[in-house]
């Protein structure tokens, strides 16, 4: 076996305690919760029988150790419990909501590259002078500004007073649905773009002042073939891996756009979730996003080591 | 006597030159802020939760920025949210920021296995996307102001520790703690005085940067409705209220969030003159 299986092997394994500590905390999450969560559960008119039945279905009358091993096995069995509001199964919430907010996801970071590549090369290449500074100035005023109030103001600024866009809900037909994630989108790659331009724009000063330029510039490669087959694939390697990164911060972006804009994807279904007091599907939603986390951190550090065969394997 | 006074004078016109311009316009931008909310009581013209006129007045002499959806006017509940979201974004940083360096300091300071579980241990917090544990902590604890708090510093704590640990790694290995060591300083004492010391300047830059975040985060828990509760003024939960109304009255939903990104602003000013003048 080489080196490398041996690592990636070894990686995965160590998913394993990890994750049973992942599946701990999210357990314990209706623990930590002040007073009987089976009543919040049940709801303030509930009667006794009923919230003794959600407290048998939950499994809350059995001693700790046995319900968190019941939840383990439930969970590697793709069991994530079922929604104590709509009674659907937490996975089926999860599965369907799946398609929308992938898409946002891959919408939102594919606009986010296209606004931060330009613009971060401009401001490489006229370094110190104002366009740079300008450049810089947007980026941190924009990590300022919170997904919720751009969504708002495009709501208000956009969506309004031209009507192209609807200002709530997503839409039967694939046309409405086109025009329903326009604006989500462009709210994710506004926020998004500033954290990827600051690592592009010193990734496009390193190759600029690099000697291979230096020779393509000497061997007469200049204007847009130099930067196009030179300066810009040499610059995507590293964004790729700021956005994989960022991740964790996209996943809270679909929470936020969702809600703002009413659309019924993984991120709205947690804060419902969180607002009708429908504890499995919180856990159920938690657990998966950090599902999703780790597995993106896996495989940046193992592509990396394929990328770069320098990189130690530890 | 002039060569005793000149290097005073040079030391004291180096200490002025260095203050970088976006340092002191972002500490006098705080500082109309922490005045504003101080003073919020006799500045804002009306009691922000009185109902003063009717629902959703627009923009007038008598109301500078109208009414809400419920007639309170809207400059005084901005003006009075101050006092909300500017000390409890501090607080969630400054509290991270100390419970991290508690832990970076043990970690590094001790090693082996306690430095191993707590490593461990920040992993597993970063195995969850912050803001999404985030909100599993608060809903779970209940919402409100005290359950934002507690989430915060879970979440947050993480980036600190590791900093802390780093730079105590690293100053630990430089010569003039060795020479403390050497003349007999104890373990504590020597973390207080020597090692935290050179450790805090990261710290503090990476603090301004994260109060701006932590501005946006409540703002945005508060307009999901499990951060700060009704009829606390907060801008988040402003801008959740005028949001129903935005074909009629838009501006209910974007004052308020001028005015934190205003705030975040402030804080991004300062935590880049900071790095300016302490970085490295």
């Amino acid at each position: 076996m080489s080196d490398r299986s041996r690592y990636i092997l070894r990686r995965v394994a160590g998913l394993v305690p990890l994750l049973l500590a992942v599946l701990f905390v999210v357990f314990s999450l209706l623990q930590i919760t002040p007073g009987d969560p089976a009543r919040a559960m049940a709801g303030h008119r509930s009667t006794l029988e009923e919230v003794a039945e959600v407290r048998t279905e939950l499994g809350l009358d059995r001693p700790f150790f046995v319900q968190y091993v019941s939840y383990v096995v439930d969970a590697a069995q793709g069991d994530l419990g079922t929604s104590v509001r709509s009674r659907t199964p937490v996975t089926e919430i999860i599965t369907s909501g799946i398609p929308l907010s992938l898409t946002l996801i891959m919408l939102g970071s594919g606009l986010a590259m296209l606004i931060a590549t330009p613009l971060a090369w401009w401001s490489a290449t006229r370094r110190d002078r104002f366009a740079d500074h300008a450049i810089r100035a947007y980026s941190t005023v924009t990590l300022a500004v919170p997904m919720f109030w751009t969504g708002i103001v495009l709501l208000t600024a956009v969506a309004l007073p031209t009507g192209w866009f609807p200002v709530t809900g997503y839409g039967g037909t694939l046309a409405e649905r086109a025009r329903a994630l326009v604006l989500p989108s462009v709210t994710i790659a506004i926020a998004q773009a500033p954290l990827v331009l600051r690592g592009l724009r010193a990734e496009f000063l390193r190759i600029q002042e690099s000697d291979y330029i230096a020779v393509a510039t000497a061997s007469g490669v200049t204007g847009l073939r130099r930067l196009l087959r030179h300066e810009v694939p040499n610059a995507l390697v590293p964004a790729v891996s700021l956005m994989a990164v960022s991740v964790p911060y996209m996943l809270f972006g679909i929470v936020v756009v969702e809600t703002t804009f009413g659309l019924p994807g993984i991120g709205q279904a947690v804060t419902m979730a969180v607002n009708t007091k429908d504890f499995p599907v919180v856990q159920g939603v938690t657990l998966i996003f950090a599902l999703v986390t780790v597995t993106t951190y896996l495989i940046a550090d193992i592509v990396y080591t394929l990328i770069d065969p320098r990189i130690e394997l530890r | 006597m002039t060569a005793a006074i000149a290097p005073l004078q040079e030391f004291e016109e180096n200490f002025r030159r260095r203050l970088p311009n976006k340092l002191i316009a972002g500490l006098v931008m705080l500082a109309c802020f922490v005045l504003a909310a101080a003073l919020a009581s006799v500045i804002a013209p009306y009691d922000p939760n009185k109902l003063v006129a009717y629902p959703l007045e627009e923009p007038s002499s008598t109301h500078l920025l109208g009414t809400d959806p419920l007639g309170r006017d809207v400059l005084s509940r901005i003006i009075h949210a101050a006092r909300v979201d500017l000390p409890l974004a501090v607080t969630v940083v400054a509290l991270s920021a100390a419970v991290g360096a508690v832990v970076g300091g043990i970690a590094a300071y001790r090693g082996g296995f306690v430095d191993s579980l707590l490593n461990g241990l920040g992993s597993l917090v970063q195995a969850f996307p912050v803001y999404v544990l985030l909100i599993a902590v608060v809903f779970a604890l209940g919402p409100g102001a005290r359950s934002l708090v507690i989430g915060y510093v879970v979440i947050n704590w993480v980036i600190y520790a590791r900093i802390v640990r780093g730079e105590v790694l690293r100053v630990r290995g430089l010569d003039y703690v060795h020479a403390a060591r050497g003349t007999g300083t104890s373990g504590v004492r020597l973390l207080c005085l020597h090692i935290f010391p050179n450790a805090f300047r990261q710290v503090l830059i990476y603090m301004s940067s994260d109060v701006v975040l932590a501005i946006g985060t409540i703002a945005t828990f508060s307009f999901f409705g499990i951060g700060v509760q009704a009829p606390t003024a907060e801008w988040g939960a402003m801008v959740a209220s005028g949001r129903l109304y935005l074909t009629t009255d838009p501006l209910q939903a974007i004052f308020p969030g001028l005015t934190m990104i205003a705030l975040g602003l402030t804080f991004a000013l300062i935590g880049d003159g900071l790095d300016d003048h302490l970085g490295v």
